[in-house]
């Protein structure tokens, strides 16, 4: 019984230990039931946040990729609904790898437990999308899963892309802008900007450093990269000692902190000033200065250029006015010259005739032993250097009468005369000279009357005569006569070389005798013709130095002569080399002022349009001026044709009143043409027009008031105009009233031949005592009008030039003070009318 | 594009007409000498031609002559350069076959409606 019966006490322990694990059992249901109810509550709770989650939730198979769970945002997002959804793996939705990188991908996550990247995926409609992604392993009842939450970054990618571009045109445009761009900050935040404008000036000078900058700003100030100039204040920049810098400063406070376009003298990194155009723009918040953007362009190099146009301008000017002066002085030299070089040619020419004359007659008296023969040409010899037509030689025989031996011009009637009745010595014109042994010469008909006593020469009417004594040994041997008729009168010069010659024919006339009486006595003839020789040969070597004299002179003025022509072609090498020396530099001026004037180069601001438009007029007038110089010295040198067509008288006048339609219109004046019709003219087109040009510019000038009337008509008297022109005065008045064809030729039988052309004005005109100066080169009548007028006082000298000797015409000027002047001129219609008719 | 030949020795007379061509949108050759001005007009052929008259090698009549002979129908235009003082030469240069001629100074108001008259004459 006791090995299989428990006792009491036994019995209850037992009890109460099934008890006890009853309670326990209990209790393990109990907290079974929590914790499975806990798991469903902490299950819906996950699902509701999976479910509910803003970004999109996957739950995929590892190994095949497939999707197990979607949350609706991960599905909805990709614009599937969520069975769609489910049927999908990872390679269908995204959009940059490959199925072979979504491979390694996924393996890369399960291998390190987690991954964080951005991809692209790819909606139900083809749509991209930018999204982030986490994606996490877990290991689910022994299966490989990994979740990915992604969010969709689409639009903050947009947003980011755009500010990125926006940023890079900013840099880009500061980085290439040809201006020089640069950030200003104040150093200290900000500063008030009601604090007054000096403060301000203060503050800047201060506070203001450079913070941003591009490239051109720093090569402006020479430096090689913006990063060096950052944190420079202005004051490094716009040195406060150059007052325009301060003035531009307070501009930009007074005008409300931004100005543009203002000149400013800025400091390089070598210390030198360059000029810049500058901008500048502040940023005001709530009464503080925030900061200031600034630009700005250098114009160093147009203020050197204009600087530098200005310079050859004032150069040039110089020396075309030197060189006006010199080729004024050279012309003067060249004048005087000509006119030297004139006379001694024409002394010259005198003293080779008279040379050949006297060599003639001593080759004469030096050949010819025969009386008649040497008399006979001697007398022609002796006409011919004296230029008369009468003479005769008389010899005086031994019963002391005159012996009629040549004669020329000599009436038959003196002849018979003096053949039959011999001339005494004392008596009558010859005799007194062969008793006197001196030349008579009488140079008018009364003192030949005076001196005459014989009848028949008495009326021959002769107005000069001269009487030259044949003397040698102290013996006249005859007497040289030499008359005209005419009015004419002989050089002294002349006659002084025949009394020189004289002795010569007396000696020839006294060695003639001797050889013939040598025929009868040579023994004596031979002495005496020994005695004559020398003296003769004493005469000739007196002759010969004479002659030799004479060479030298010749010589000296051939040299003269030489010098001159190089003179003359050195005026001329001195104006072609002005022409291109001084025109060719001055058409680039012009020209590239021209082009800067019109812009093609870029704006230019009001100043530097004004300037250069004083360059360029300048320069065209400087143009004119030197045009003008050549002009004169090609007509004074001759070199200047005209060239000559035909035109119409209408288009030529057209073209001068279209040259100074603008100048007129500005002066308020009238201009008032007149023209008979259909004038058609055969001359040099383009001169005609510089001398219309001339007077219609210089009536515009001296006229502050009224009208100018340019007129024309025909006429065909030309001698008859111009005295008509000269004694009345109103005959041409300004104001417009048909012109007669020509006045006294309006019959059609007259041949019209010229046409007059006037500009009349009302303005200041010219005093008379002025009048002759007109037409002088380089004057200009003092006037009130002259300091206002640019003029070269060559205007009105070129233009009457050119109208005498190219137009072959005349010009006439006509003035009354304060009533206005009449420049007429008058030319022949057909320049070439000798080769046209 | 029209291209234009310029025969001219003066570099700021070459410069001021090549810009302002440019500027009027013509495509420019240069040619500083006659020499040179030949052989670019027979290679380059362009549409017509700015001769300066002064020339340093050779007579711009001659640089005429020159081309006149190297075409077919002889009608490339040829604007002469001429200078004001020179008016003996523009009949001599008109007569040798020069098409047209603008003066010494170049305005740049006017230039190119006088090339562009003579040009459009030859039509």
């Amino acid at each position: 019984m006791n090995d299989n019966r428990k006792t009491k006490k036994q019995l209850i322990q037992e009890l109460e230990n099934l008890r006890r694990r009853m309670a326990e059992l209990e209790q393990s249901e109990t907290d079974r039931q929590r914790a499975e109810e806990a798991y469903r509550n902490a299950e819906a709770r996950y699902y509701t946040l999976f479910q509910q989650s803003p970004n999109g939730v996957i739950l995929v198979d590892a190994k095949t990729g497939e999707t197990i769970e979607a949350n609706e945002t991960a599905y909805r997002q990709l614009g599937y609904t969520g069975e769609e959804f489910t049927a999908l793996t990872v390679k269908d939705y995204e959009a940059v790898e490959t199925p072979e990188e979504i491979e390694k991908h996924i393996q890369k996550v399960i291998h390190h437990g987690s991954d964080n990247f951005e991809t692209l995926h790819r909606t139900k409609s083809g749509e991209i999308r930018n999204v982030h992604v986490w994606a996490k392993t877990v290991q689910i009842a022994g299966h490989s899963l990994f979740y990915s939450i992604f969010q969709d970054i689409t639009e903050h990618k947009q947003q980011e892309e755009a500010l990125r571009l926006s940023e890079e045109r900013y840099r880009t445009f500061v980085k290439q802008s040809s201006e020089a761009i640069y950030l200003l900050e104040i150093e200290h935040a900000t500063f008030d900007t009601t604090l007054s404008t000096d403060e301000q000036i203060d503050r800047l000078y201060s506070q203001a450093i450079i913070r941003e900058c591009n490239q051109i700003f720093a090569i402006s100030h020479g430096y090689g990269r913006p990063e060096e100039m950052v944190g420079f204040r202005i004051g490094q920049i716009f040195p406060r000692l150059a007052r325009e810098n301060v003035d531009y400063l307070r501009a930009f406070i007074e005008n409300g902190h931004h100005i543009s376009d203002v000149e400013t003298k800025e400091l390089s990194r070598d210390g030198t000033v360059k000029h810049f155009l500058n901008s500048l723009v502040g940023q005001v918040e709530n009464n503080r200065l925030v900061r200031i953007w600034g630009g700005k362009q250098e114009i160093s190099r147009i203020k050197q250029a204009e600087e530098a146009l200005k310079k050859a301008h004032d150069e040039l000017e110089q020396r075309v006015t030197a060189r006006m002066e010199e080729l004024r002085q050279a012309n003067e030299k060249l004048q005087k010259d000509i006119k030297a070089r004139k006379q001694a040619e024409e002394e010259i020419g005198i003293i080779n005739e008279e040379l050949r004359t006297v060599n003639n007659i001593i080759a004469i008296v030096s050949k010819d032993l025969n009386v008649l023969e040497i008399l006979e040409k001697v007398m022609d010899e002796a006409l011919h250097i004296i230029g008369l037509e009468g003479g005769t030689i008389c010899l005086v025989t031994p019963d002391e009468t005159l012996d009629l031996a040549v004669h020329r011009e000599t009436s038959e009637a003196t002849i018979l005369d003096l053949t039959t009745n011999r001339i005494k010595i004392g008596d009558c014109l010859c005799g007194e000279c062969a008793r006197d042994h001196k030349p008579l010469i009488l140079r008018e008909r009364e003192a030949v009357l005076k001196f005459s006593s014989r009848e028949a020469e008495r009326r021959e009417d002769i107005r000069f005569h001269a009487a030259f004594p044949l003397i040698t040994g102290g013996r006249c041997l005859g007497v040289l006569c030499l008359f005209t008729r005419t009015n004419q009168k002989p050089l002294e010069r002349r006659l002084k070389l025949i009394e020189t010659v004289t002795s010569q024919i007396a000696i020839a006339l006294e060695n003639a005798r001797l050889y013939e009486e040598a025929i009868h006595d040579s023994a004596i003839l031979e002495d005496k013709v020994r005695e004559r020789t020398t003296e003769l040969e004493n005469s000739q070597n007196g002759l010969l130095t004479l002659i030799e004299d004479m060479k030298v002179t010749s010589g000296e003025l051939e040299k003269a002569n030489l010098r001159l022509q190089e003179l003359d072609h050195l005026k001329s090498m001195f104006i072609a080399s002005m022409s291109h020396e001084l025109r060719t530099p001055l058409n680039s001026i012009i020209g590239f002022t021209g082009i800067l004037l019109m812009g093609l180069s870029g704006g230019l601001t009001d100043e530097q349009q004004d300037q250069l438009r004083r360059v360029q007029t300048s320069g065209k007038h400087l143009l004119a001026l030197i045009t003008d110089v050549i002009d004169i010295s090609k007509i004074e040198a001759g070199k200047l044709q005209a060239q000559v067509s035909e035109f119409s008288l209408a288009s030529v006048v057209d073209q001068a009143a279209a040259a100074l339609k603008v100048e007129i219109a500005r002066k308020g004046l009238d201009l008032e043409i007149a023209l008979p019709a259909e004038v058609n003219l055969n001359t040099d087109q383009r001169r005609l027009l510089q001398c219309l040009i001339n007077l219609l510019s210089n009536a515009v000038k001296y006229t502050e008031q009224g009208t100018i009337c340019l007129s024309a008509r025909n006429i065909s008297d030309f001698g008859f105009r111009i005295s008509e022109l000269e004694e009345n005065n109103s005959e041409i008045s300004p104001g417009r009233r048909p012109l007669r064809a020509g006045g006294h030729n309006s019959q059609s039988t007259i041949k019209q031949d010229f046409i007059e052309i006037s500009v009349a004005d009302t303005g200041i005109g010219i005093r008379e005592e002025d009048l002759p100066l007109l037409f002088t080169s380089f004057t200009r009548l003092e006037s009130p009008l002259k300091m206002r007028n640019p003029g070269t006082g060559l205007g009105l000298y070129l233009t009457k030039k050119i109208t005498v000797e190219l137009l072959e015409g005349t010009m006439v000027a006509r003035s009354r003070p304060g009533v206005g002047s009449t420049f007429t001129l008058i030319i022949p219609k057909n320049l070439n009318q000798g080769e046209i008719q | 594009m029209k291209r234009v030949l310029v025969i001219e020795d003066n570099e700021n007379n070459l410069k001021l007409i090549t810009f302002i061509l440019e500027k009027h949108g013509y495509e420019t050759l240069e040619a500083v000498s006659g020499r040179e001005g030949i052989n670019l007009a027979l290679k380059e052929q362009p549409d017509f031609i700015l001769l300066d008259i002064q020339l340093p090698d050779m007579d711009g009549l001659e640089v005429l002559k020159a081309i006149r002979a190297s075409e077919v129908d002889g009608n490339l235009p040829v604007i002469a350069i001429t200078s004001y003082a020179m008016s003996g030469d523009r009949q001599r240069l008109m007569a040798a076959g020069c098409n047209g001629y603008i003066e010494k100074p170049i305005d740049p108001v006017t230039v190119m409606d006088e090339i562009e008259k003579i040009l459009k004459e030859l039509l």
